[in-house]
């Protein structure tokens, strides 16, 4: 029953200042699932990811992924499952082909720098030019930065994709086209966090977060 | 031959100097001339203590009262570079001062008994002036770099946690930072390095000179007391960024935004 479960959310509570964002917030997913998290605005759906990646320490509850409870000590192994692609791509500095290059950089990608390989068909499939790798992340649009960040998190080929907002600056050609590709990973759990109706089609399974929980 | 007596009414005029400068601040309304007028008082009222201090740990010349003085200064620029980087000193305190010690102790030892070949290491004579000279400027270079480098980070949090969710550990994640402090904390001494005796006249060399020694001993005397001033600079801004890392990130590597005043 277990390695059914890849992530297991369990009586999570988050809260800000004096007020619950959410309370009592429990799912789970299994491996190869393509969720997506909605809700009205301000019911927490990011917060959800962020506390995912140990950004948010929740008030109270439990969350276990790829079998392991999150805690301080396994939180950096669980990173190392899961890419992530942020709702405003604040991407820092230098040029896109550095961004892309950092994470394989750091000691546990070093086995995959191989993956940069795949690089110029990724850029094709979410319709990025290879000219743009030179190019300054201060001087991206919005939709380029986000789409420079998916390929980044997908050449990381992680086992979980935690995807916020991820065609929010992208016209309906080139969200379909990073839609498709999603729909493609068969491989990957997908938890995807939108706002609008139907921004994540390729979705298997929708949780609705609403104050005080799911 | 030693440096010339400053009397009371030569002393009468130095103060007298400062009408210019208050002349201009009134004259230009700019709001500084109490922070002048306090200023200086501070300045009069801490180094007549220091003065009479000095003179009593000069008189005794005990190697342990020395010793305890520069661990004084230490505690002082501890408080001083904490409050001026704009953290919280119930957090930053403790770790830091290590890191002083540790950048202040092998520059100072060094100098004194490698570069001077004193026999005794804590002769009050060398160990507390050079002592402040080192740690006045790592002071200086510790506010700009640990400031930066915590300031960076807290601009940036959605890049800086973007980089820990691509599986960099917080040393991993923290490194460009780093290197961004310690360029930024270290540049000023570089540049005096560069420039010195053509811009300036720095105020060792002045003193050794105006002590009536012959002008290239107080040349080897500057090369010595910058090279000391830089590695202090060097060892203290990184170890004790190194050092507080522990209290300043959550176990999650997020920057706790409880460290800041």
């Amino acid at each position: 029953m277990q390695a059914q479960r890849i992530i297991e959310v369990r009586d999570l509570t988050v809260t800000f200042g004096d007020a619950p964002l959410f309370e009592g917030l429990s799912f789970s997913i299994a491996p190869g699932e393509h969720v997506v998290l909605t809700g009205p605005s301000g019911t927490g759906k990011s917060t959800v990811l962020r506390c995912l990646l140990g950004f948010v320490e929740p008030t109270q509850g439990e969350i276990t992924m790829c079998g392991e409870a999150l805690t301080p000590h396994s939180v950096w192994r669980i990173r190392s499952q899961m890419a992530f692609v942020p709702q405003e791509a604040d991407l820092g500095q230098g040029t896109a082909r550095e961004f892309i290059d950092s994470p394989f950089q750091y000691r546990v990608n070093i086995p995959k720098v191989a993956n940069r390989e795949r690089l110029p068909e990724l850029l094709q499939a979410v319709g990025l030019n290879d000219a743009l790798l030179s190019s300054e992340i201060g001087s991206l649009s919005g939709g380029e930065k986000q789409r420079i960040a998916l390929v980044s998190a997908l050449l990381l080929d992680q086992p979980i994709l935690l995807l916020d907002e991820v065609t929010s600056a992208l016209d309906k050609d080139n969200a379909a086209r990073v839609h498709r590709l999603l729909a493609s990973l068969k491989d990957k759990t997908i938890i995807g966090v939108v706002h609008e109706e139907n921004g994540m089609p390729f979705a298997t399974r929708q949780i609705a977060i609403r104050k005080g929980g799911v | 031959m030693g440096a010339v007596d400053v009397s009371t009414s030569g002393l009468i005029m130095a103060y007298l100097l400062l009408l210019i400068p208050l002349g201009i601040i009134l004259w230009q309304r700019v709001p500084l001339f109490g922070s002048v007028l306090i200023a200086t008082l501070r300045m009069s009222v801490q180094l007549l203590l220091v003065g009479l201090y000095l003179q009593f740990v000069f008189k005794h010349d005990s190697p342990w009262l020395n010793a305890l003085w520069v661990l004084v200064m230490i505690g002082v620029a501890d408080v001083s570079i904490i409050r001026g980087c704009g953290l919280k000193l119930r957090v930053f305190a403790l770790p830091l001062a290590p890191a002083l010690l540790l950048g202040i102790s092998v520059p100072l030892l060094w100098f004194v008994g490698g570069v001077l070949r004193r026999p005794d290491m804590l002769e009050a004579q060398y160990i507390i002036p050079v002592g402040g000279m080192i740690l006045g400027n790592c002071l200086r270079a510790n506010i700009v770099g640990i400031r930066s480098f915590y300031q960076a980070i807290r601009r940036d949090e959605k890049a800086f946690q973007l980089v820990l969710a691509q599986g960099a550990t917080l040393r991993e994640a923290v490194r460009p930072y780093l290197g961004d402090a310690f360029q930024a904390a270290l540049t000023p001494t570089i540049a005096t390095m560069m420039t010195i005796g053509l811009v300036s006249l720095p105020g060792m060399m002045t003193g050794v000179i105006m002590g009536g020694n012959d002008p290239m001993l107080a040349i080897k005397y500057q090369i010595g007391i910058m090279i000391a001033i830089f590695s202090g600079a060097a060892i203290t801004m990184p170890t004790a960024i190194l050092i507080t890392l522990r209290r300043s990130f959550s176990p999650y590597g997020v920057l706790r935004s409880n460290i800041f005043r």
